[in-house]
């Protein structure tokens, strides 16, 4: 026994080792933050933790003669068990070197998340799905490595560390990236516990609920016909609220998923402005049915109401009461109100749960929904006086081919960088209203080539956001 | 005529009507260190994105060979090295970099980039096509090569290149550059030789008479 516990010891050194090597192969790789190494920092630590603990016991005669071999292997498990994991964290790095992202866009997001979420490490990653995602990290951690033998690996976790996923193959396509602001609404909804606030406001439609319990007991009894008895017997009673107790769970569930993304729709949209509700749209369309709901996630028609809502809402603050709908240009009013109306109508019938869950998501609750997120914000979002500010000139830029990284006065002779969230806005503009009049600059070149054109676009927005970054950064310097 | 650095100052900092008669470098991160006073020219810096040639099974590099086009891309690594890290230059190895700058020339002005003489004495060679049109947009690109005997850290944000202004006599109005390096973001392989060049020079011999 002790011969198969030597060799189990050594097997996991072997695995240590393995992991080891592979962490110094991506330590050699060029990272655009510095937040993968953060991660991969606590990967080493943790590898050398479990290193280090296996060696005391391999060199530990006297263990072997008090432990019973049981004993012993449980105690090299709890070393060993951690491997795995550790393992499949580095699935998180993969994917965030500067050659799978758009390098020049990570530092200005990490900036932006930063503003919201003071002190939190973001990695940026591109993965072969076609999907954004986003994983919290530092709980998770803390709850895996909670031992004591890992206490000093947590001391430098990051606050607030999260992973946030963008498709591959998308990566060039920065409009698209303003997607990201609904996975930086899922943090902010989780720091800020909005759940816990805006989950109970949803009220459940009781008489819908009792239809389905009393079609599932209906079905449960073979075909009998329930639903005209005047009293149910005994056992078909403690059926019927054992199933309703099931469904309500389910229910309450889906909602708690429900008002999560709805939430961070809403901070997408605080975060991005109308960007946001176009890169959802340009999106979602493609690869979604409009009406189709989940069980983790509301149609994209609920979630394009939502967002509507905070865009054609007047914000509190402005002196001439204005909301985005407004000041679009006429193109882009014409796109909006096309998908409005679209997402308004009445579709296909939903899974019943489903349609007992959109039923409870009222347009009240939407307008709670709202009024919380921007409550959240602490009045940073992007706001309409900013979207009338900068758009136009930065859309001028653009038509001509100059990336709208900055706005001159000429006056003062001075210039002013352009922030991402107005840069990605004017972008976004131009690809809705003013496309023919940027596409002319390559009629040459590419001819009516709609493909090429939209690549150049989003190349010139990189560029902007790029140098305004650059600019930013040399400015802060200076002046610290 | 080279327009001073004065009166550069006074081009860019003059509004124009119309945004494409302007003429825009972005960003300048130092004025003064820039657009000396008394010079001629500005301080252009290296920019982040590079195309480094890598070692392939292709036997030559034919720009008569119709697959050109779709064999090229294969042939470069593309690399983003963000300011503060630096990209080593070995002697005799050759490298595509870019301007940090955007410029955009006005249908009057036309420029030419070339190299600063200090990294010149070290063996840095830095831009081997160096005019550029009027009514052209975007970064310029360089073509680095070290010539001297030991390898060279190159740094994105380092002045490397410096851009004198030219007027031009008699602008076209209305035209202007409509390369197929126009709005480049980062470094460019371009076509050495345009379509009908390439099939004039291809039926030469053919049509001997």
């Amino acid at each position: 026994m002790e011969e198969v516990l030597s060799q189990t010891i050594d097997y996991a050194r072997e695995r240590c080792h393995a992991l080891s090597k592979e962490i110094e192969n991506l330590e050699q790789k060029i990272y655009p933050t510095a937040s993968p190494k953060t991660l991969l920092l606590f990967i080493k630590e943790g590898n050398e933790i479990i290193r280090s603990n296996l060696d005391k016991i391999k060199k530990d005669t006297e263990l072997y003669e008090t432990l019973t071999s049981e004993e012993l292997e449980q105690k090299v498990k709890r070393f060993c068990k951690f491997l795995p994991y550790l393992c499949n964290l580095l699935e998180y790095i993969e994917g965030s070197e500067v050659q799978n992202t758009p390098a020049a866009l990570i530092r200005p997001l990490k900036r932006l998340v930063r503003h919201y979420l003071l002190n939190s490490e973001i990695i940026f990653r591109s993965y072969s799905q076609l999907n954004y995602s986003f994983a919290p990290l530092t709980e998770r951690l803390r709850k895996v490595f909670s031992g004591e033998i890992f206490k000093s690996l947590l001391e430098g976790l990051p606050e607030f560390f999260a992973v946030v996923s963008f498709p591959k193959v998308e990566s060039n396509y920065v409009l698209l990236h303003c997607m990201v602001g609904h996975e930086i609404g899922h943090g902010l909804y989780q720091e800020k516990n909005l759940g816990e606030v805006l989950i109970p406001l949803v009220t459940i439609d009781k008489s819908a609920l009792d239809q389905i319990a009393k079609v599932i007991i209906e079905t449960e009894s073979q075909g009998q016909d329930v639903s005209g008895k005047q009293q149910l017997s005994e056992t078909e009673l403690g059926e019927s609220l054992r199933v309703k107790e099931l469904l309500t769970k389910l229910i309450n569930k889906v909602i708690g998923n429900w008002v999560e993304e709805l939430a961070a729709d809403a901070f997408g949209i605080c975060i991005f402005g109308p960007a946001y509700f176009f890169a959802f749209i340009n999106f979602v369309s493609a690869i979604q049915l409009l009406r189709s709901s989940s069980y983790t996630h509301p149609s994209p028609s609920i979630r394009m109401k939502l967002m509507w809502h905070l865009l054609k809402s007047d914000q509190k603050d402005s002196a001439d009461s204005l909301s985005f709908e407004r000041i679009f240009e006429d193109k882009t009013k014409d796109f909006v109100q096309q998908w409005v109306k679209v997402a308004s109508k009445e579709g296909p019938p939903l899974h019943p749960i489903y349609d007992i869950v959109e039923k409870s998501i009222t347009p009240i609750i939407i307008c709670h929904i709202c009024s919380k997120v921007i409550e959240g914000m602490n009045g940073s979002e992007y706001t309409i006086q900013k979207y009338q500010k900068n758009i136009s000139t930065l859309c001028d830029l653009i038509k001509n081919l100059i990336p709208p990284n900055e706005m001159v006065d000429f006056k003062q002779k001075k210039t002013t960088s352009s922030d991402v969230v107005s840069i990605l806005n004017a972008g976004w503009e131009v690809y809705l209203s003013f496309m023919d009049e940027f596409s002319k600059n390559f009629e040459v070149v590419y001819k009516d080539n709609k493909i090429e054109c939209d690549k150049k676009l989003n190349e010139l927005l990189l560029k902007a956001i790029e140098l305004s970054e650059i600019k930013t950064r040399w400015d802060e310097i200076k002046n610290d | 005529m080279i327009e001073p650095s004065d009166r550069l100052e006074e081009l860019i900092f003059s509004k124009q009507e119309n945004t494409r008669e302007q003429l825009i470098i972005t960003p300048i991160l130092n004025w003064k260190g820039q657009v000396k006073k008394g010079s001629a020219s500005v301080d252009l810096r290296l920019g982040c994105s590079f195309r480094i040639p890598k070692k392939s099974r292709l036997t030559d590099f034919n720009p008569l060979d119709a697959d050109y086009d779709r064999k090229r891309p294969g042939l470069q690594d593309e690399l983003y090295i963000g300011i503060g890290d630096y990209l080593v230059l070995h002697p005799r190895q050759f490298v595509l970099g870019n301007t940090l700058e955007y410029i955009h020339l006005p249908s009057d002005l036309a420029a030419y980039v070339i190299g600063r003489s200090s990294w010149g004495r070290e063996g840095l060679v830095i831009a081997t096509a160096t005019g550029v049109h009027p009514g052209y947009s975007g970064v310029l690109t360089l073509e680095l090569t070290n010539l001297g005997e030991i390898p060279l850290k190159l740094y994105p944000g380092i002045t490397i290149a410096q851009l004198f202004i030219h007027r031009v006599n008699a602008p076209h109005k209305g035209g202007g550059d409509h390369s197929f390096f126009l709005g480049s973001t980062r470094p460019e392989s371009g076509k050495p030789i345009s379509d009908e060049d390439i099939f004039k020079i291809r039926k030469f011999n053919e049509s001997e008479t």
